[in-house]
């Protein structure tokens, strides 16, 4: 139960009681010859309310409780996703290290081979526009781990307050960041050639 | 007279293979090292060909070719960007931006030469 809802019932019900007391107080009135004391309505109406604001009491804290662990929920379910984008992210940057330098390796060794037989040219010039490919891959790879210890740095520097919505803020940020490869080769042979 | 080609590229490397392979076909070869550069010296000297990479500093290869196409002598102009980035949206947004052709990193000299020989000759 909200804290409000509890205040309007604790409200509602006290009123109800306070009602009922001074109904029941008139019907006596019309109904017995017998003279009553007004201290004793009253003790009963305040009795009433005092059971009232305990329960009511009683509620509010359970309702606070049951936030916080809301509350605590989301948070670690925030966290959770967060540290699922950052292994992802760590995973493909590992990949494209390993592309990178298989790359490289596959670049020296055209170049070992090619040199090795004077006359291909042709395969020392392909071999050799390798070092400009790993090296896009390389900066692409360095700005995705850039954009990662931004984003940590970020969250460190996020208040405890809010924090859900700051983590998911900047989830959502990264979400909208993401930028292509600009070199997408996986193959070891010269590039295709389109004409428009 | 040589067909002169105007080589860009902020690899130094690139740059001077692209350079060495068209001079092996006998052309004549200027170099740039970005878009820039490139556009200064192909308002200096009419260029036959320009062959441009796409990711440079100052200036990318995408807006070279808009702004080469806005000056009158390279309307027609061959313009080739080469480079590594193979994805299907560059290559149309190179098409849009008024680029002959798409070559992608690494090239072939051998076929470098015979796409060259085609659009000048």
């Amino acid at each position: 139960m909200q804290g409000n809802t509890v205040r309007r019932w604790a409200l509602l019900t006290g009123t109800a009681w306070t009602l009922a007391v001074g109904v029941g107080l008139v019907w006596f009135k019309l109904v017995s010859a017998v003279p009553i004391d007004t201290v004793w309505p009253l003790g009963i109406v305040a009795l009433g309310w005092a059971v009232v604001s305990w329960l009511a009491l009683s509620a509010a804290q359970a309702a606070a409780a049951e936030s916080a662990k809301v509350v605590e929920h989301e948070t670690r379910a925030m966290i959770d996703a967060l540290a699922r984008v950052v292994c992802v992210e760590v995973q493909r940057a590992r990949s494209e290290l390993v592309l990178g330098d298989e790359l490289l390796e596959h670049a020296i060794r055209e170049l070992m081979v090619a040199f090795e037989s004077v006359r291909d040219v042709n395969g020392v010039v392909i071999a050799m526009q390798f070092r400009d490919v790993v090296g896009q891959k390389l900066g692409h790879v360095r700005g995705e781990l850039d954009t990662l210890d931004q984003l940590m740095q970020r969250i460190c520097e996020s208040r405890q307050e809010n924090f859900a919505a700051r983590v998911q803020e900047l989830l959502h940020e990264i979400g909208h960041k993401k930028v292509s490869n600009p070199a997408q080769q996986q193959m070891m042979h010269a590039g295709e050639v389109t004409l428009f | 007279m040589a067909k002169c080609i105007l080589a860009v590229d902020d690899s130094p490397s690139i740059r001077s293979m692209v350079s060495f392979t068209l001079k092996s076909a006998g052309y004549e070869v200027i170099e740039a090292v970005d878009g820039v550069d490139a556009l200064n010296k192909a308002k200096a000297k009419a260029m036959d060909l320009v062959l441009t990479d796409q990711n440079m500093p100052r200036m990318d290869g995408l807006a070279l070719v808009r702004a080469l196409r806005q000056l009158p002598s390279y309307k027609t102009s061959p313009i080739l960007i080469l480079t590594t980035e193979a994805g299907v949206e560059m290559k149309s947004q190179g098409k849009a931006a008024g680029a002959t052709g798409w070559l992608v990193k690494p090239f072939d000299p051998n076929r470098l030469i015979e796409v060259v020989q085609k659009l000048v000759g």
